[in-house]
């Protein structure tokens, strides 16, 4: 019996929320830092005008077939064989950038917050939340993503206010040095990190989603919000781009200088909760794609999950090794991350998407 | 059932994690002092949870210590003092690093990584530096009867200072390494001195008696080129730097008047810098303005006639232009921009700025115009002086 996984629009717009700010943390805002340099503040900006490009083929990919998820899809455009091929490569991928994030939690965790405690631990504690939850259904997971948002905005919010008066302007001269080579090539970064990931949101099939009439409103509008949240909270603002480029999480020192009447102070390990919770669901997310590639792939003759849970916890424990140092991984990540998602979550996303306007 | 065998694991993972200490199982360190000795780096922790002897111990009270090692850097220096006291080391509530003249000529940048890197400190710590060859530990060795900890009292004094006489400025650590970073700008100090007995300033039974026997006092700015100290400010050329560079809001200015002073205090003090190119050239326009209120006057002058008003608050202006000038002067002469100015020339013109070997040397020949503006706001609590009166 298929069990029915409806959610509303209003959370798939709070999915794509988390999903857009899950790779800011260490990831999106290094690249702002150092590709985009004193003018990285305008990448999330260009960004999100660039990202309407990957925004309109993921919406038409979501239209198109509206009761089939991404695997049905590609096995229908594309045929068994080549589909089943395509289907175990995306899902390799997003298993291998499971892998990457965890890595940037762990590295944030261990780095920031448990620095003498052993790191495997702390995997482990992850891990077993994350097993969990892949044992569940999407509407566990909608739920709780929900409770997380409206925890998110508050602290943003805090954070917004406990940083008015910190601004120095001043940080962001001289605009365009180098002309626009650089913001652009860090908002290309900013897409690459952001938006491609919303293709993991491609397993749910239209029709599990109530009142489809206002689902595009909610994907631009939860898009704009989350990159403009972005825009707003300028670190470079108050740090200088010199300052900024020595930290290894310049967006968690910057909480460092929240202190509200002079009463609430030193509270940015709290703060710095609502990243913790945006790659919590984006890593949740990834697995739910995961194991849902795994149902399509045995056609429902497997309803143990056991397998699942090893291939997740090698991804956990490969994490840990992943990267023989931090210097490596920021390199990775910062220099080769965006071609290899550009390859998986657009190249093949817009060949799917071609396929499927000659078939239709 | 599944869920019990999630949960408890959890707990147990959640509860504290392997490294978790006791409150009084940490050293909770409040101030470190940095000296040269025997061409190593002498670091000197200040401890302020240690235990008060029986006699005199009050219930909550906790007292201070000094452990001092010596290392080659600070970790190996820091290593030393691990091997001496008995509880671990924390770093999360410093409050101030005072390093010493010696130190700072060596150059900040070989002590300044560890305190950085650090993730426990949060680089809100201010950082001062002694005078003329004062050790910097003796410094965090003074007992004030004011405050429970030496380190306390020196970051008191140092909030306290800069509302007031304006020769300090309340640089935190991550300020100073900004400063130091940025283009066109080189990084300054504040610095302390000790006055009085420091043996007897040291021991407890100096705050039992009413005299004083020791004390410390902030001093003019120590001036920096890159990492390395090059000279002393005075109190005046210190309050000049202050204003230029925006750290002060409020100072007291005193000028001659007749046998006697009128002192005024300015309030709302505001400075605009701009950078003009004219003929090529860059030129400073820094205009200043501050609200001013009579303090004290020791002469015979007539405050109801508003021609005395306007001329003291001409003299204010011309007092305060003296002091800027002599800060201006003071870095000039030691070729180092510690206004930024060459930040500005930079976020203006990076061409321009790119083009030039060497900012410092640019910066001693720099053209600097001056606006002063002093609105005389209030006279206080009577309206004429009482020699006026009488």
């Amino acid at each position: 019996m298929k069990t029915i996984n409806k959610i509303t629009s209003l959370e798939y717009g709070i999915l794509i929320y988390f999903l857009i700010r899950s790779m800011t943390l260490g990831i999106a805002v290094n690249s702002y830092i150092h590709i985009g340099g004193v003018d990285g503040y305008l990448s999330p900006f260009i960004g999100m005008i660039i990202g309407f490009i990957p925004l309109y083929i993921f919406i038409k990919l979501l239209n198109y077939k509206p009761d089939l998820n991404i695997f049905e899809k590609i096995d229908f455009i594309f045929g068994k064989k080549i589909g089943t091929f395509l289907n175990i490569i995306i899902t390799g991928f997003i298993l291998f950038l499971v892998t990457v994030v965890f890595w940037n939690l762990l590295n944030f965790i261990g780095s920031q917050y448990l620095y003498k405690t052993s790191i495997l631990y702390v995997s482990i504690f992850f891990g077993i939340c994350f097993c969990y939850t892949c044992t569940k259904r999407l509407v566990v997971l909608v739920r709780a993503s929900n409770l997380l948002f409206y925890i998110s905005i508050i602290i943003f919010f805090i954070c917004l206010i406990g940083l008015i008066g910190n601004p120095k302007l001043n940080n962001l001269l001289p605009f365009l040095e180098y002309g626009i080579k650089k913001p652009l090539l860090s908002s290309l970064s900013h897409v690459a990190y952001t938006i491609l990931p919303l293709f993991i949101l491609l397993i749910i099939p239209k029709n599990d989603i109530r009142n489809k009439d206002k689902l595009n409103k909610m994907i631009i509008l939860f898009y704009c919000l989350a990159n403009i949240g972005k825009f707003i909270v300028t670190f470079l603002t108050i740090f200088g781009i010199d300052l900024a480029k020595l930290y290894e999480f310049p967006d968690f020192v910057l909480l460092r200088r929240i202190s509200t009447t002079g009463f609430f102070q030193r509270f940015e390990s709290i703060l710095a909760t609502q990243w913790i919770f945006d790659l919590f669901i984006m890593i949740s997310m990834c697995f739910y794609f995961a194991k849902s590639s795994y149902k399509h792939l045995f056609k429902n003759k497997y309803d143990n999950y056991f397998i699942l849970v090893i291939i997740f916890t090698i991804c956990i424990i490969c994490s840990n090794f992943l990267f023989k140092s931090n210097t490596i991984g920021d390199n990775f990540i910062l220099y080769k991350l965006p071609f290899i998602l550009g390859i998986f979550l657009f190249i093949i996303p817009l060949i799917i998407f071609i396929k499927s306007r000659k078939k239709a | 059932m599944k869920k019990l065998i999630l949960i408890i694991p959890i707990i147990l993972l959640f509860s504290g994690c392997t490294n978790y200490k006791e409150l009084n199982n940490i050293a909770i360190v409040t101030g470190i002092a940095i000296d040269v000795e025997d061409d190593k780096y002498e670091v000197s922790i200040l401890i302020s949870n240690s235990q008060k002897p029986d006699e005199s111990s009050k219930e909550g009270d906790a007292g201070t210590i000094l452990y001092s090692g010596k290392g080659k850097n600070i970790s190996m220096a820091l290593k030393k003092i691990d091997n001496i006291i008995p509880k671990q080391i924390y770093l999360g509530h410093l409050a101030v690093v005072v390093v010493s003249e010696d130190v700072s000529k060596k150059g900040l940048d070989k002590v300044s990584d560890y305190l950085f890197r650090s993730p426990e400190t949060t680089k809100q710590f201010y950082i001062i530096m002694t005078r003329e060859n004062e050790k910097a530990k003796d410094v965090l060795k003074i007992l004030s009867p004011l405050e429970s900890f030496p380190s306390q009292n020196i970051k008191n004094n140092i909030d306290n200072a800069n509302n007031s006489s304006a020769i300090s400025d309340n640089l935190n650590y991550s300020r100073f390494v900004e400063i130091y970073l940025k283009k066109g700008a080189e990084p300054y100090l504040p610095t302390i001195k000790i006055y009085g007995n420091e043996k007897k300033g040291s021991s407890s039974k100096a705050l039992e008696s009413v005299d004083l026997k020791a004390y410390v006092s902030l001093k003019g700015l120590a001036l920096f080129k890159g990492s390395k100290f090059v000279d002393f400010a005075s109190d005046d050329e210190s309050r000049g730097i202050n204003v230029v560079n925006g750290n002060t809001t409020k100072m007291i200015i005193e000028t001659k008047c007749g046998d006697g002073y009128i002192i005024t205090a300015i309030s709302n003090l505001k400075t605009k810098k701009k950078i003009k190119f004219e003929n090529n050239e860059p030129v400073v326009y820094l205009d200043v303005s501050a609200k001013g209120d009579i303090q004290e006057i020791t002469c015979d002058v007539n405050l109801n006639k508003q021609g005395n008003i306007e001329k003291i608050g001409k003299k204010t202006e011309n007092k305060l232009k003296s002091l800027l000038n002599q800060g201006i002067q003071k870095a000039k002469d030691n070729n180092t921009d510690v206004f930024g100015f060459g930040n500005l020339v930079y976020k203006k013109n990076p061409k321009y700025f790119n083009s030039i070997n060497d900012w410092n040397e640019k910066f001693s020949n720099i053209k600097i115009k001056s606006k002063i503006t002093v609105y005389m706001k209030s006279k206080g609590s009577i309206k004429q002086s009482l020699k006026a009166a009488r």
